[in-house]
């Protein structure tokens, strides 16, 4: 890293850019108007007050002067919209990546013509009220982007002038020109009011100007490197703007190598600048996925290897030969699947052509051992087992129910960065090739660990019925002591490589799957059932009481795939054998087992090697995705009483990473509560 | 043979340091020495322990109960490297059990690190049954090597003259322990004890491990050391160089800031 990107980094590490920005107390005529003018008339408005503002040295420009885009409903009229349908979140269009590649190509000015063209054969007044929409979006774009020409050429800005004289108006041609572009488009997103927003397929979209610059020589690996860094950068200035649960959980992915559309392999030069800028960078954005499959050279992975080394919690990766087959079982065609990127944390979507709502809601696996527990008459545990399907069917059947009319409000300019919308001349809102539903399973470990606990004492060994086991978890085991004893040390735990307790979990995940299999969804996609969890996994977990593994009330679910908390794991070979028994193929909403490694496990001359190999072990066994963090629990512990000497610290919390002592109180303690395996 | 049972403390998947590739290391209870820096304490006592925290520390282990358990992982060494290595505590205490649990476990690759402190014909069984040693090296001066660590140098050393013709691939382990043996002195003698020793893959110096100390109230002692522990100095290596020996100093590392 050189000066200028130590600079750049600097600046907005210490956020001593900020002081641009300004709070707008936003008065917009809005009653009255319809959801897409609405939309429209709040972006122009946010555009039209940014002003340009430059940081010392950048050459990548667009930041953020307004802290706060304009509230296009207010509270009363959004609980009366909510009324007459489901709208996911915030309601808007989040958490898709739309296909950059296109616009970056041609400008937006030949989008204009694009749209204008067919404004001229539009048919129906919603049609036309469209597309005109998105006109006076790509102009307030434009406008924007022309003042900040004119600023720049005014401070003696030459190069920043020179690129905006070419980008956004026209097609790039410079990998600084697409860069530039990309961080226009991305920018102007989040000020259109969508968030989780993903940049996707980077390295495939992006390389053909970076190819282009090295083999005219306008750019050499390094200088390349250099830009990039500085575009990575850009994506850290406004983020603590952005919309999330937690500081951190913005969304910004991208995703690297991987297959085609047509098959063939990417993984390229720009694929490894970019492990190599993040790795140089340590900064959480943008989050960094990697395609592998089992033919990955373990080079490949030794080079990602090296990036989970400088402990921010990336790459994540995802697996080529389990999530595509996977995809085209839910009805992706096998083009689109090759395709696949994630959404803001590890849900696989399809760049551009999905509208996918990936965590529209989550099934709670101890919920659903919980209430079989209580109603369950079953004399064997196979029948037990049974009812525990019947749950989760039934469990199904409710969020289906809840999901009857669902919504999205429109996002005219997100629309024009949308695969066909300008063709059908509809917002992305309506609906994209892929509308399917996205369902979260939380505490799958505690849920196969209480079915073992159950398995052996209930049915096995008779020792116990289920009433009793009723009685000590609604008693938080208070007067259980020697139960709860058994209960938490049992071997019998999910990660151990042991097949009882493994089987049982493929079992549960089996009948997750079959509990959503051929239902189809209000918008007439279908949904993915997953192994992730989200933010549920907190939420779910406070909602229970106890649970027959010998969790106590309060104490959280695992995020992710992972074993349950304070389970005495042997080691990575084993939870790796244990969480790939499991059919992954039928779960790929996504959500990566996570593996903590302590830090020093990467210290000592073969280390990264030998990590790599762990990871190479995960992929040829079938795992789907797959997490690494290199942490270290006593210097987290530290962070909690001095977060002033740890401003820097990055830690993975569920699909994204975020600085540590910005996160509250229950998630820090929640990461250094997961299984640290020391080497 | 088959129902040789032991004691062990515990097995550690994916141990990164413990040997050529991943290995699985089981830490064998009981050991004939006692080193001032020791940081396994809970290995000294032969028998299974209840430590002050209530746990109990140790377990008795059929051989091929434990080789079963720890085939588990073959497919993975065969496929990615490694192998499993007995550590301890001291193995070759308990050498029937350790070369029976090496019968059942062959062919996986098995490596075993010691102090070398056991009588020679152990020493020469557990040797042969092995495809790999990692050896300890704690003084290079025999009443110096009684004075910290209990037992007699000579033992070892004589163990070693064994080891380094027997044509079996090996490496040296030196914890450097500030004041005891971070000497020009000692790292001379060390050296002078790895001559004519065709299979020595490389020596290994370890730092001293700050943390030594945590363990020792979990077995209701006090961790009292003699030596000055906040002190790591530069070692000069110049005697293993003029060996032509390849030295891995980890105690230049633990001053980085990488640590």
């Amino acid at each position: 890293m050189n000066t200028r990107i130590q600079n750049l980094l600097n600046t907005v590490l210490e956020g001593t850019h900020k002081p641009v920005r300004r709070t707008v107390a936003w008065q917009l005529p809005l009653a009255g108007l319809s959801p897409s003018d609405r939309a429209t008339l709040g972006f122009c408005a946010m555009l039209a007050e940014e002003q340009p503002a430059f940081l010392p040295e950048e050459k990548i420009a667009f930041t953020r002067t307004v802290s706060n885009i304009p509230e296009l409903y207010t509270q009363a009229e959004m609980d009366a919209l909510r009324e007459t349908a489901f709208y996911a979140e915030k309601g808007c269009v989040f958490n898709i990546t739309p296909n950059y590649g296109l616009t970056l190509e041609v400008g937006l000015d030949a989008r204009k013509t694009e749209i204008q063209a067919r404004l001229r054969c539009a048919q129906t007044p919603p049609e036309r009220q469209f597309l005109n929409n998105t006109l006076r979006g790509i102009d307030a774009v434009l406008d924007l982007a022309d003042r900040y020409c004119l600023a720049a050429q005014e401070k003696g800005l030459h190069e920043i002038a020179a690129t905006l004289q070419q980008v956004p108006h026209k097609g790039a041609k410079t990998f600084l020109h697409a860069l530039q572009f990309l961080r226009i488009l991305h920018y102007s997103l989040w000020c259109e009011g969508e968030y989780h927003n993903g940049l996707g397929r980077i390295d495939i979209y992006l390389y053909p100007y970076l190819k282009r610059d090295l083999e005219s020589g306008l750019l050499t690996r390094e200088s390349a490197l250099e830009v990039l860094e500085e575009f990575f950068i850009s994506c850290n200035r406004d983020s603590d703007l952005y919309i999330g649960v937690q500081q951190g959980d913005n969304g910004q992915s991208v995703m690297l190598g991987g297959v085609d559309a047509a098959g063939n392999e990417t993984y390229n030069v720009l694929s490894e600048l970019c492990l190599k800028a993040s790795c140089e960078l340590k900064v959480i954005d943008p989050k960094i996925n990697l395609r592998v499959s089992k033919s990955t050279p373990l080079a490949v992975l030794e080079t990602a290897t090296e990036l989970t080394k400088a402990g921010i919690g990336f790459p994540q990766y995802a697996n080529d030969d389990v999530v595509i087959p996977g995809l085209t079982q839910l009805g992706y065609s096998l083009e689109d699947a090759r395709n696949y990127t994630v959404a803001a944390c590890w849900e696989f979507i399809i760049p551009g052509c999905g509208m996918d709502i990936p965590n529209i809601d989550a099934v709670s696996f101890p919920a659903v051992v919980d209430t079989v527990m209580r109603t369950s008459v079953a004399s064997t545990f196979d029948a037990f087992m049974d009812d525990v399907r019947k749950q989760l069917n039934c469990t199904a059947d409710q969020i289906e129910q809840r999901l009857k009319t669902v919504e999205i409000l429109p996002g005219p300019f997100i629309s024009v960065l949308c695969d066909g919308c300008i063709e059908r001349a509809q917002d992305v809102s309506q609906g994209n090739r892929y509308n399917n539903f996205g369902i979260h399973g939380t505490g799958l470990s505690v849920a196969a660990d209480s079915l073992s606990t159950i398995q052996k004492w209930v049915y096995a060994e008779k020792k116990l019925s289920l009433g009793q086991l009723v009685a000590a978890v609604d008693a938080d085991f208070t007067n259980f002591a020697d139960m709860l004893a058994l209960f938490r040390t049992s071997t019998s735990k999910m990660g151990n490589d042991c097949d009882d307790v493994d089987q049982i979990a493929v079992q549960l995940l089996d009948a997750f799957a079959d509990s959503w299999k051929g239902r189809k969804n209000c918008r007439g996609g279908v949904f993915r059932p997953g192994t992730g969890s989200a933010m549920y996994y907190i939420w779910h977990a406070n909602a229970l009481p106890a649970t027959p593994d010998g969790r106590r009330k309060g104490e959280p679910f695992s995020a992710n795939y992972a074993p349950s908390l304070n389970v005495p794991i042997r080691g990575p070979i084993s939870l790796i054998t244990s969480f790939t028994k499991p059919h992954l193929m039928r779960v790929v909403n996504g959500g990566p087992l996570t593996i903590e490694l302590h830090d020093s496990s990467f210290r000592f001359d073969d280390g990264v090697a030998k990590v790599a190999q762990l990871v190479k072990y995960f992929i040829d066994r079938g795992g789907h995705q797959l997490q690494i963090n290199a942490v270290n629990r006593e210097q987290l512990r530290e962070a909690q009483h001095h977060p002033e000497k740890y401003r820097h610290l990055i830690v993975r919390v569920w699909g994204w990473s975020g600085y540590f002592v910005e996160l509250d109180k229950p998630y820090q303690d929640q990461i250094i509560q997961r299984i640290e395996l020391s080497a | 043979m088959s129902h040789v049972q032991g004691t062990i403390f515990d097995v550690r998947e994916f141990c990164l340091h413990d040997g050529p590739g991943i290995r699985t290391t089981v830490f064998f209870k009981g050991c004939p020495l006692h080193c001032a820096w020791c940081h396994n304490p809970e290995g000294i006592n032969p028998e299974p322990e209840t430590l002050t925290t209530g746990r109990v520390c140790g377990q008795k282990v059929d051989a091929l109960t434990l080789a079963a358990e720890l085939r588990k992982h073959e497919p993975f060494f065969r496929a990615y490297g490694g192998g499993i290595t007995f550590s301890g505590g001291e193995p070759l205490y308990q050498v029937d059990f350790l070369l029976a649990c090496a019968r059942a476990l062959h062919p996986i690759h098995l490596a075993l690190e010691t102090s070398g402190f056991a009588p020679l014909a152990d020493y020469q069984r557990a040797i042969s049954a092995m495809d790999y040693i990692l050896h300890d090296l704690k003084h290079p001066d025999p009443e110096q090597h009684r004075m910290w660590t209990g037992g007699d140098g000579r033992v070892i050393f004589s163990n070693l003259d064994w080891l380094k013709q027997s044509g079996k691939p090996f490496c040296i382990r030196i914890p450097v322990i500030p004041g005891v043996n971070d000497s020009a002195a000692a790292i001379e003698g060390f050296a002078a004890l790895l001559t004519h020793a065709p299979t020595l893959h490389h020596v290994e110096l370890l730092p001293y491990q700050p943390l030594a100390g945590a363990k020792y109230p979990l077995v209701g002692k006090r961790y009292a050391p003699r030596f000055e522990k906040d002190i790591q100095k530069h070692l000069d290596l110049t005697p293993f160089h003029a060996q032509k020996i390849v030295v891995t100093d980890y105690t230049v590392e633990r001053n980085s800031p990488l640590v």
